[in-house]
């Protein structure tokens, strides 16, 4: 064996497959200025620039007035922070977000939940989520949204389950920069033009909590439970008074937490992240007697090659499983797998 | 990074930051890619922020004392993301003893994923290197996985070029060795 063949050997063992974000370099460069007591220099155009247009993506306009409370940072600290963890929640258009948590749910009125969630989803369209949900004492789920529907994978029979199309809405100005969606039967939804925008490009899709009762949710969110991670911290850093707290600990390791309004009406959620970092820790939801804990243990951004494209999707995953596409199909799979209709 | 020209060299943005510590971004700005991805290849990429982080700090804090004649500061950045990474895992090695293989932090965990993530492509050859005394394979690591010269790791490792040259003899022969053995077990 020659040295240049020894060294192959060993560059096999560490390959140079992972390039940093642009904001991940921005958020680490903020808390290394922050970290030495420097001012911020002046924006240089181009490189923020586009830092600026990755984060407004992902979290809209981040207005913070934080009055400073006695053990909390000062408003501009809290808005560098908020800054760096917005940049840390971003992910650029084409990469795809590789997440592994494990969950805890816990009710005033019944014993605990625990799940492991391991999901990969698309950033850009064509939007996507693939995710693989484990709870104790039931089998291991494997689940997918594409293209807007519902897939679920049976390893037993190697076949992947798609949820046939839901019928088409009808779209109607409703005045004020909302529109009443009509998405079959009866039943109504009147919502916001952004949420409009987000269902016609993929980004949400349409729900029936009961037949009466659709409403508009995020795609991810049919793919993460018990909580959609980033819809969740991205609402959290969009809600008006967001607050931020230095010195706490998540799951035995230095943090700081943002707290504020939550996603849905009336919940509170608070978010963990890395100290200098800006990584996320971790999650906890407050909905009326209902806790959600959610512990991350892997959160990374992969580049948007071919090979990770296909982590998003049930047939990139299983590129042998047969496809079903009949309702009576899906439904009978819905049945096995998960108990329900 | 304003102010400073791309013609300046290191050892000037260096010189620089002692009166104007934003100046040091200037530094960051250059190798913090670098250095990521350094950290990125040996322990993930979620360990490689911390690294990077704790990277720059430890540099910003010595800056004062940088030997102006090194123009660039690449080995000295690389000699100080390796002895991060050598640190951690020491840290994180005696801190899973202690809490006897209970909860496993993030980092480890990044870690434990990074270490799958090469065993999985390379079993062999990962424990070859892990058989390898850490300056030996440290030297051996930045051989393999940055452009550094000869000279320029001995700089970063802060040892002779002699030294290097041995290490990195000693490294190759162990590693040809047990990975001979390797492929011989594997023909059997």
């Amino acid at each position: 064996m020659t040295a240049d063949l020894e060294l192959g050997r060993v560059r096999e063992a560490y390959p140079d497959t992972e390039e940093p974000s642009a904001e991940r370099l921005a958020a680490l460069r903020a808390t290394l200025l922050r970290e030495i007591g420097a001012p911020a220099p002046r924006r240089r155009r181009r490189p923020l620039v586009a830092l600026a247009v990755a984060v407004a993506a992902a979290v809209g306009a981040i207005a913070v007035v934080a009055p400073r409370s006695p053990q909390g940072p000062t408003a501009a600290e809290t808005r560098t922070i908020l800054r760096g963890v917005a940049a840390g929640v971003a992910v650029p258009p084409g990469a795809v977000l590789h997440v592994a948590y494990s969950s805890t749910q816990t009710f005033s009125t019944g014993p605990a939940t625990r799940s492991r969630v391991e999901f990969w989803q698309a950033a850009a369209p064509p939007y996507g989520a693939r995710s693989i949900s484990s709870i104790p004492g039931r089998p291991i789920t494997e689940t997918a949204v594409t293209d807007g529907r519902l897939q679920l994978y049976d390893p037993r029979r190697d076949t992947i389950y798609t949820r046939p199309s839901p019928p088409p809405y009808t779209v109607r100005p409703a005045g004020a920069g909302h529109y009443r969606l009509s998405p079959g039967g009866a039943a109504t939804i009147t919502i916001s033009a952004a949420e409009l925008r987000a269902l016609r490009d993929g980004r949400d899709t349409i729900v029936w909590t009961d037949p009466q009762h659709p409403s508009v949710v995020p795609f991810s969110s049919l793919v993460q439970q018990p909580l959609d991670i980033r819809a969740t911290a991205l609402a959290l850093l969009r809600s008006p008074h967001p607050q931020v707290r230095r010195g706490v600990r998540f799951a035995g390791r230095p943090a700081l937490e943002i707290s504020g309004a939550g996603r849905i009406p009336g919940s509170r959620d608070s978010y963990y992240v890395a100290p200098r970092t800006y990584r996320p820790l971790g999650v906890v939801h407050h909905f009326t007697g209902e806790t959600v804990t959610v512990r991350f243990t892997v959160y990374r951004r992969l580049p948007g090659t071919a090979a990770n494209r296909r982590l998003v999707t049930l047939p990139g995953a299983h590129p042998r499983a047969r496809i079903d596409t009949t309702a009576a199909g899906y439904s009978a799979a819905a049945k096995r797998l998960f108990g329900g209709p | 990074m304003r102010g400073l020209s791309s013609q300046q060299s290191d050892a000037s943005v260096i010189r620089a930051s002692v009166a104007r510590p934003q100046a040091f971004a200037g530094l960051f700005d250059r190798h913090a890619r670098e250095i990521w991805r350094y950290a990125c290849r040996r322990a993930g990429a979620a360990a490689a922020d911390e690294i990077v982080s704790e990277t720059f700090l430890r540099a910003f804090a010595r800056r004062a004392g940088y030997d102006a004649a090194h123009a660039d500061a690449r080995p000295w950045l690389y000699g100080i993301a390796t002895n991060v990474l050598r640190e951690q895992a020491r840290d994180h090695a005696r801190q899973h003893r202690e809490i006897g293989g209970g909860e496993v932090g993030d980092d480890e965990l990044d870690r434990v994923e990074a270490r799958a993530d090469a065993a999985a492509r390379a079993p062999a050859t990962v424990a070859a290197l892990a058989r390898l005394v850490p300056a030996d394979r440290d030297t051996l690591l930045l051989h393999a996985l940055t452009d550094l010269s000869y000279e320029e790791i001995a700089a970063a490792t802060d040892v002779p070029v002699g030294t290097v040259r041995s290490r990195l003899n000693r490294a190759r022969r162990l590693l040809r060795e047990a990975l001979g053995a390797e492929n011989e077990g594997s023909t059997r």
